[in-house]
């Protein structure tokens, strides 16, 4: 989440890493596709209300690691198969981020692996029934 | 044109009041530069020198190498939006505009009135009986179509409603985009506005207090929060702005750099690290009992 | 600098623009009185229309004069021109504002006069002995002046306090009661009644060359208070 109008949000990921995971996410979800050009840092900055070099920072982090390029004088792209890259970079990360906390209060109330999947079953029917 | 502006040692004096004392500092052309500072902090007056309404009592100004002052080539080159008074303007808007589109060799005509269309400015109307808000609206049309190197803006946004003000920041950052220059804030509105600057300036009581870019500003403050002995320990030797409790949990905010290490130790501890607002650096490295 | 003369010639044009409409509004409202004072009182003995605007376009270029020192002062500064550049604007179109009074004023006296068909002369023009160019010229002279004594007392307040501003309006009295007796055929001053009357044998050219030197005086004294004078926010 973002904070919207000065209020400091409660997640304390610093500002550059959330504006990085927004337009991620955005790529992941297909609001943004390949090919297709990202908003500039000062339609972000004016939108999110966030420091234009915070924002900067961010979407360097982006060009960095190839998922958006830089046309010179046009403006910002997403890169081919930058969905691609993201959902395997996820897709590695998801054991840590997701699996490990998981398990590990799982532990903590007594629930047998069975069990977890037994619930993951749960979830997965209940979700599939309510879209 | 990029002009870069220093100030050396500069003192503004009223009579006995010192409303500046000797600050230093410089300005690379081309940035969004926020000045912070409290009511009666000399904001104001360090930007008169600035502008050239005024001449520094000692120290001095310079401004892409050259002293401003009745320095014809520069004093076209830098606008100075205040609250005006307008009691006694009674040209129209739109006559303003042309009178300025004279005057400022930048200026752009067609987006003043585009941005009077924006803000809704009654073009035929007498300055003089538009309200505190659309003056203020006037204003802003004015400083940003004349596109100057050097724009100050000194609270300019007195009376506009937040819908007007939102107008302004937005076209402040696209002009920015398009047509990069210098620019100066001056506001005591700083969680509304802190993401328009680059770089931040604060004052206080006629003195500088620190100049930074907004990130490393914002990084190098941070909060501190957990219990309360833990946190006293961690927090030994920073500079601590300012201390909350809540039963036997305390919240800290100290500035200064933190390393890697001591985070890892805060986190270990199960100190809970935060980033503290400009807005609260702000008000603490300005509050009461703060003294450089 | 070409820049520097261009920039005040910018000035000098708007404010004779501004303030020549400002001067016409006046002039006709001086002739409407006129006009109206000739109709409702015919039988009595009334000052003819150039010895009125004579006299009366003193006291609106004196005032004329003040505004000067605030209102554009600061505007033009806040527009970004230099001092120096609003001071030599501001004293060309005084200086335009000084001429265009007589081309005005004169070619409508002088047809009053023949529609009056002589009737009753000019008081004025009969100082001067009814050389019209002499008595124009001194017209413009003087207003030139009464407007630099406004302008420089409208400085003076606008730089330092009050107790500042009133010595210098004790400085304008002197130089106005001097330029007075400079052009003692003048009758209709506004200060006849305040100061003590000195009769000199002054002659034309001691008039003009008086004048002269009343205007660069003037003139310094403005520069000197406005030089480096801080603008009002």
């Amino acid at each position: 989440m973002i904070r919207i109008n000065g209020s400091v949000h409660p997640d304390n990921k610093p500002l550059f890493i959330q504006i990085k995971e927004k337009i991620e996410d955005q790529i992941v979800n297909d609001q943004l596709l390949e090919g297709e050009q990202v908003p500039s840092t000062t339609q972000l900055s004016n939108f999110y209300k966030i420091n234009h070099i915070t924002v900067l920072k961010g979407i360097n982090m982006l060009v960095d690691s190839g998922l958006i390029y830089k046309k010179r004088g046009v403006g910002m792209f997403v890169a081919e198969g930058a969905k691609e890259m993201l959902l395997r970079t996820r897709r590695g990360a998801f054991a840590d981020d997701y699996v490990a906390p998981m398990v590990r209060e799982a532990d903590k109330l007594d629930l047998s692996t069975e069990d977890l999947f037994e619930i993951i079953t749960q979830v997965k029917e209940r979700e599939a029934h309510e879209s | 044109m990029n002009l870069d502006i220093q100030f050396d040692q500069v003192s503004v004096n009223y009579g006995d009041v010192e409303a500046v004392r000797d600050v230093s500092f410089q300005l690379d052309g081309g940035k969004i530069y926020g000045l912070l500072g409290r009511n009666g902090a000399g904001k104001t007056s360090l930007l008169s020198v600035l502008a050239s309404f005024r001449e520094p009592s000692s120290g001095k100004v310079t401004v892409g190498g050259e002293p401003p002052f009745e320095n014809a080539k520069i004093m076209r080159e830098i606008s100075f939006m205040y609250d005006v008074d307008y009691k006694d303007e009674s040209d129209k808007v739109k006559e303003g505009i042309e009178a300025v589109a004279r005057y400022r060799p930048r200026f752009d005509k067609e987006f003043a009135y585009e941005l009077a269309r924006k803000f809704n400015l009654p073009i035929d109307k007498p300055v003089k009986e538009l309200s505190k808000g659309m003056q203020s609206a006037f204003n802003v049309t004015i400083g940003l179509a004349s596109r100057s190197p050097v724009t100050i803006m000194d609270e300019v946004y007195l009376g506009m409603d937040a819908p007007a003000r939102e107008t302004f920041y937005r076209e402040l950052l696209e002009e920015q985009e398009r047509h990069p220059r210098t620019f100066i804030l001056s506001t005591h509105l700083v969680s509304e506005m802190d993401y328009l600057f680059e770089e931040v300036i604060i004052i206080h009581q006629g003195r500088f207090i620190l100049k930074d870019d907004y990130e490393s500003l914002t990084s190098r403050g941070v909060s501190v929060t957990g219990p309360a002995p833990k946190v006293d320990e961690f927090i030994q030797g920073m500079k601590v702005l300012n201390v909350q409790q809540l039963g036997h949990t305390k919240s800290v905010m100290v500035y200064g750099e933190l390393s890697e290490s001591s985070r890892s130790a805060a986190h270990r501890a199960g100190l809970e690290l935060g980033p503290i607002s400009l807005q609260d650096l702000f008000i603490h490295l300005t509050g009461e009992g703060y003294t450089t | 600098m070409k820049q520097s003369s261009s920039s005040s010639s910018k000035i000098a044009a708007e404010m004779f623009y501004h303030q020549g409409s400002w001067a016409l509004a006046y002039l006709v409202i001086v002739f409407l009185i006129h006009l109206v004072i000739g109709i409702t009182n015919s039988s009595a003995r009334q000052e003819d229309f150039f010895s009125i605007t004579y006299s009366s376009t003193k006291g609106f270029m004196l005032v004329i004069g003040i505004i000067s020192a605030f209102g554009f002062l600061s505007y033009y500064v806040r527009n970004g021109f230099t001092r120096k550049d609003f001071f030599t604007g501001a004293a060309l179109a005084a200086l335009l504002l000084s001429l265009a009074f007589p081309v005005v004023v004169g070619p409508i006296s002088m047809l009053l006069r023949a529609l009056n068909g002589m009737g009753e002369d000019s008081t004025v023009l009969q100082q001067f002995g009814g050389s019209w160019l002499i008595a124009l010229a001194s017209y413009g002279i003087q207003i030139f002046v009464f407007y630099l004594v406004g302008w420089m007392i409208g400085s003076a307040f606008y730089k330092y306090n009050w107790i500042y501003g009133l010595g210098f309006i004790a400085i304008g009295i002197v130089l106005i009661g001097i330029l007075d007796v400079l052009w003692q055929f003048e009758l209709a001053s506004l200060w006849e009644n305040f100061l003590p009357p000195v009769s000199l044998d002054v002659s034309l050219p001691v008039s003009f060359a008086g004048s002269a030197g009343f205007i660069i005086l003037g003139l310094t004294l403005i520069r000197l208070l406005t030089r480096r004078v801080t603008i009002k926010l």
